[in-house]
């Protein structure tokens, strides 16, 4: 049965009613289940609504009335009364109550949730659901008939439908967004279906309404279609790597072409940070599709089981460096759960040496822990001055080392000759699968560039130019050592002491190999 | 035991020269700029800018391009020596002619020379520009071309900020480009706010998420706070008229509305936006706070003007009693 029946949530148009007014059917839209009758005596109040709202607005009460007047006065009273109200009543819902909706993500999974762009604050589309839903009486309003009988030009009707066409696109996106936030497998279908209606439905009347907006609706097609392939990619296992990575780096072409197409244009680079926030979602679902190749994991199960572990990205500031974190998490599970390769320096024969070496007389080792713990590798040239009565700048090559998991304090030079640096390259080139627990890293290769340089800097290095980071993992070991007097912990590298906290690092790493068992007990269950 | 010997007193010859930079070669000169110089770190880039002068003097017979090359040097240490336009305007000028150059800092490493000029350039418009906003003219324009500047630098991460931390946001091309955005977005909103308060919301807007896609979270909040207080629309209590913009042509005046006035708010919906709920007072355009304004400073110079005129009648009075006080005081003592 076809029927102009709306669902009374979203307010999208619902087709193939089944007759039974009370037989429930689910919107294809924002996937609430409703009964014909319901939405019936919805659109009933809703007219109801708009009725008493002309009333007020134009003093006329309804389509039979409006029908006595002649035209002049109807486009008077459209373009004194009622276009000027429903403006500022669209304006007002939409930028006072809701906010910059364009420059929303629409891919918010639950990891990225402390990440700055991501909070709540920022995904509007989601944390603003309950006003967006709001707009569907407004939007009514804007496609009554008692209104279209104001508008008696073309031009009036084509600013209707530019308020609804807004209304529309923040509906629809944040249909797709909710639905995406409650799990990508899950929302996987309702998404598809708003995210293409995203693609077309609006673009016409933007277009029309103002020809500078087409820039920005190409940009939204472009996003709509690379969010849909992201959908996709990871649907399926292995995840399909290349549509992922193409995805993301569209997303991030679109977002920078919208700036540079025209920078004075506002509606470009308001919209572009929708995208770029997009992107760098896209993004880190590519890095875990990264970081999981070759094992049996899918992207959706990484994504489930590092969602609980989202808090530790609150240490992460910078958009940039969240790939890069979420890869090292992903990266240190997989190998944990199906036994993968990660870059580690694995040698721990140093442990006893130097824990007893820490140990003081009348003092003696209580229990040691050892911890693979990240650290941010990086290249370095720095100068330093030479010589007493001929003083000359040299030049020094080396690597620096700055601890990834709580704070980045304790940055480790280590000279191009030492023999660390081999052991490094050699980690690199051939990961391992870890033989100990690992602990996950919560800062990215940014934040941890901008302590090496300021480290440096305070030794009194000059000149630091850094090259790029990469993760590698090293054995600390977490010693609590007794005494007649009490006990104290100590936190021993190959390099030496290094600051970290023996509990949390002990703590988080405890929490990852939990994770990492209950992912290993899903893959075994899928594969029984 | 000669021979080491001849190799000290070589060693000792060859420093001395390199110390004084007597007896030279060209390319001998050339090292020098970066022993005596660069490699001693940022406190010493005015003395290489002056030592790659010399070696550029010196290579000119030699080799014409290595002249040029350190000349490009010369005044790339020099502008981060001292940060002066004149100079880094000729270090981009010059360095849009040198294919290759060696990485600020370093002595061995090797980058496009135009690609540092534009970076130079760029950093020239944006002192250009933080100087006008201290004055407060043509900012934004001066912000808009600064970020215009690392439009081809995009993806660039900035050399000359690793030197010289004096600056944050420094990651890349973009986080450069985004604060610049931001920051002329800011100028222009304050400029059009009071004007056109849609305008300047959108500019606030503007400014807020650029600011945050460089990660500058506090001028971000400052922008997010003033679009808040521009968006605002609420009806005048006193003409009933539609004003946007909080601060700007909106302000609330101190009322103390009784609970039956919010109630009247609660009941009309439309005239009751008027009541600021919170602390009870009454939203105002900026006309009519102004008329009141006006109204009030009147009646205070009246009352002023009152008060002035009985306070020189008292004081009259005073000096008369004060005189007639004296005069019995002297009667009284004559006895």
């Amino acid at each position: 049965v076809t029927s102009p029946v709306e669902c009374p949530t979203c307010g999208g148009p619902a087709r193939d009613l089944p007759a039974d007014p009370r037989q429930a059917v689910k919107c294809r839209w924002c996937g609430t289940a409703f009964e014909r009758s319901t939405a019936e005596e919805t659109l009933k109040r809703l007219h109801g609504e708009i009725r008493d709202w002309l009333r007020k607005t134009a003093g006329v009460e309804g389509a039979a009335s409006t029908s006595s007047i002649d035209v002049a006065t109807r486009t008077f009273l459209f373009n004194e009364r009622i276009l000027p109200g429903l403006r500022r009543d669209v304006r007002r819902a939409l930028d006072e109550h809701i906010g910059d909706v364009d420059g929303a993500p629409i891919l918010t999974p639950a990891l990225l949730s402390y990440l700055p762009g991501f909070t709540r604050e920022d995904a509007l589309l989601v944390s603003k659901r309950e006003q967006i839903l709001g707009l569907r009486s407004l939007r009514a309003r804007l496609e009554a008939e008692e209104v279209a009988a104001f508008a008696t030009t073309s031009a009036d009707r084509l600013a209707l439908e530019t308020l609804r066409a807004d209304i529309d696109r923040t509906i629809i996106a944040s249909n797709a967004s909710y639905a995406l936030a409650s799990g990508i497998a899950l929302g996987a279908e309702l998404a598809r279906t708003n995210l293409a209606a995203l693609d077309g439905s609006t673009s016409a009347v933007a277009e029309v309404a103002d020809p500078a907006a087409a820039t920005v609706t190409r940009a939204f097609a472009v996003r709509s279609k690379a969010l849909i392939a992201t959908i996709d990619a990871v649907r399926v296992t292995p995840p399909d790597q290349a549509a992922l990575d193409g995805a993301a780096a569209r997303l991030e072409e679109t977002a920078q072409w919208l700036l540079t197409a025209d920078t004075r244009d506002l509606r470009g680079a308001l919209t572009s940070t929708g995208i770029q926030r997009d992107a760098t979602a896209a993004r880190v679902i590519a890095s875990i599709a990264q970081a999981i190749r070759g094992t049996t994991i899918g992207v959706v199960a990484m994504l489930d089981t590092l969602a609980p572990l989202a808090s530790y990205l609150a240490h992460c500031t910078r958009g940039k460096d969240a790939p890069w974190v979420v890869f090292a998490w992903a990266q240190a599970l997989a190998a944990l759960s199906t036994g993968a390769g990660i870059p580690a320096v694995a040698d721990t024969s140093w442990v006893n040496a130097a824990v007893g070496a820490a140990c003081g007389n009348g003092e003696r080792p209580a229990r040691v822990d050892v911890v693979l713990e990240p650290f941010w590798v990086y290249s370095a040239r720095m100068t330093k001055a030479e010589g007493f009565f001929f003083v000359s700048g040299k030049q020094y090559d080396g690597v620096v080392l700055v601890p990834a998991a709580t704070s980045h304090e304790g940055t480790l030079l280590v000279p191009r000759e030492h023999p660390m640096a081999s052991h490094i390259d050699r980690a690199l080139a051939a990961p391992s699968r870890p033989g100990l627990p690992v602990d996950s890293a919560q800062v990215g290769p940014e934040a941890g560039r901008l302590c090496a340089r300021g480290t440096l800097r305070a030794r009194g290095l000059k000149n630091v130019v850094l090259g790029e980071g990469q993760l590698v993992y090293f054995p600390v070991a977490f010693a609590v050592i007794v005494s007649g007097t009490g006990q104290r912990t100590i936190s021993m590298s190959p390099l030496g002491p290094v600051p970290a906290d023996a509990a949390s690092a002990v703590g988080r790493a405890e929490a990852l190999t939990r994770a990492a068992i209950g992912l290993g007990r899903g893959l075994a269950t899928v594969s029984a | 035991v000669s021979h080491a010997c001849d190799n000290d007193v070589m060693g000792l010859f060859d420093d001395l020269r390199m110390a004084s930079g007597l007896g030279l070669e060209p390319a001998e000169a050339y090292k020098r700029a970066y022993e005596k110089g660069v490699l001693l770190g940022p406190t010493h880039f005015a003395v290489a800018g002056d030592l790659f002068q010399t070696a550029a003097q010196q290579l000119q017979a030699v080799n014409g391009a290595m002249a040029y090359r350190a000349m490009a040097n010369a005044h790339v240490y020099r502008y981060l020596a001292r940060r002066d336009p004149q100079s880094g305007t000729l270090a981009a000028q010059t360095l849009a002619q040198v294919q290759w150059i060696e990485v600020p800092g370093t002595v061995d490493e090797i980058m496009e020379g135009p690609k540092l000029g534009a970076e130079i350039h760029a950093r020239l418009l944006e002192d250009q520009a933080r100087h006008a906003s201290v004055g407060g003219q043509g900012a934004a324009d001066l912000f808009r071309r600064a970020a215009q500047a690392w439009v081809p630098l995009l993806t660039w991460r900035p050399v000359t900020f690793e030197l010289l931390p004096e600056d944050v946001y420094t990651e890349d091309g973009t986080a450069r480009f985004f604060l610049n955005a931001g920051n002329a977005a800011w100028h222009d909103a304050q400029a059009r706010a009071a004007d056109d308060p849609d305008i300047g919301a959108e500019y606030y807007a503007l400014a807020a998420q650029a600011f945050g896609r460089c990660g500058a979270n506090d001028l971000r909040a400052q922008a997010r706070e003033r679009l808040k207080a521009v968006r605002l629309e609420r009806p005048c209590w006193f003409c009933g008229r539609a004003v946007r913009g909080f601060g700007d042509n909106l302000r609330v005046l101190s009322a103390g509305a009784s609970d039956y006035f919010v109630k009247l708010a609660h009941a009309d919906r439309e005239r009751g936006e008027a009541l600021e709920q919170e602390s009870r007072g009454i939203y105002a355009c900026s006309v009519c706070a102004g008329a009141v304004d006006r109204i009030a400073e009147a009646r205070a110079q009246a009352v002023r003007a009152e008060v002035t005129a009985m306070g020189a009648r008292l004081t009259a009075a005073v000096t008369a009693l004060e005189s007639r006080v004296g005069h019995l005081e002297g009667f009284r003592r004559l006895g």
